[in-house]
């Protein structure tokens, strides 16, 4: 257990602050040893914890492009298949971009078309005197998890809306090109066929290809 | 995870050791209560790709993690203009 004893912090003058802090301590959780760190202390911490926790290649997508591109764990539903359908390759019903503080866009898996934006977040009202929204890695990360460990849970407790109701389409589909040409280059120099299961292709009908 | 840290160490310990065991169950079920989620960072065997495993009691974490991260639960996020939403269910 990381223990530090707030009353071994170097003491601060007293005023308008100090009172604030002070405040905003008292209403922290019991089990919290340590003061709060500033926003910008906050934002590494979280952008290392999610660099430990996502693939390589999905850090280094997030780097460069800022969101990743997360393949869900769902399969499509093909009940006219039967027996014939199995040992085929079972493509997932969405793929997604995950950006920070923004809805989760869902893409149809092979034309990756956007046709949902999935509104979700992470308030936590127990953070005393903070913002009650989590960093911009912790947010990417509290929503990578979910997604590939249980997709329908994430999804469920999201506002959902058409794809274009929060980011523009023309965002989403300049991010799309972004990605794929990311993924080629990526590619060319790992000499890899691309990421597992994030393919991309160009958008048809501008986008706004139905499910 | 949580606001104003990026993350912040709960508790540790090693779950063979009895007594460390239980402080770590303890506070488990303390941030569960809470209202949090849990998952394991894990890697896939036969892929190698890391993966995520969402526990909901501390005997679905494998023996072998190295870390549990707690986080808030969703809740239907703000909608910035735009129609209605097909569903909703903030909870949190």
């Amino acid at each position: 257990m990381l223990v530090r004893d707030p009353d071994s912090l170097p003491r601060r003058p007293r005023g308008p602050s100090a009172r604030r802090r002070r405040r905003s301590r008292a209403a922290l959780p019991g089990w919290i040893r340590e003061t709060p760190v500033g926003s910008a202390e906050a934002e590494r911490r979280s952008l290392e914890l999610l660099r430990s926790v996502v693939n390589p290649d999905e850090w280094e997508m997030f780097q460069d492009l800022g969101f990743i591109c997360v393949t869900g764990r769902r399969a499509r539903r093909r009940p006219s298949e039967g027996a014939r359908g199995a040992g085929a390759p079972v493509l997932p019903r969405y793929r997604y971009l995950v950006y920070p503080h923004l809805p989760v866009v869902a893409l149809l898996p092979r034309s990756m078309a956007p046709v949902r934006e999935y509104c979700v977040q992470f308030p936590d009202h127990s953070a005393g005197g903070q913002s009650p929204m989590l960093p911009r890695g912790d947010d990417v990360l509290a929503k990578w998890m979910t997604l590939r460990a249980d997709e329908d849970r994430l999804l469920a407790y999201a506002n959902v809306c058409n794809a274009g109701c929060q980011i523009p389409l023309g965002q989403i589909e300049r991010d799309l090109e972004r990605l794929g040409r990311w993924e080629a280059r990526r590619a060319r120099r790992t000499g890899s066929g691309g990421l597992a299961g994030a393919a991309t292709a160009p958008l048809r009908g501008g986008g706004r290809l139905p499910t | 995870m949580m606001p104003g840290y990026g993350e912040t160490l709960i508790a540790e310990g090693d779950p063979a050791v009895e007594q460390e065991r239980e402080l770590l169950v303890q506070a488990f079920r303390r941030q569960l209560d809470e209202g949090m989620w849990a998952a394991v960072p894990v890697s896939d065997a036969a892929s190698g790709r890391r993966e995520a495993l969402l526990v909901t009691d501390f005997s679905e974490v494998p023996r072998d993690a190295e870390r549990v991260l707690f986080w808030p639960r969703a809740a239907g996020g703000d909608r910035v203009g735009g129609a209605a939403p097909h569903r909703g269910s903030p909870t949190a």
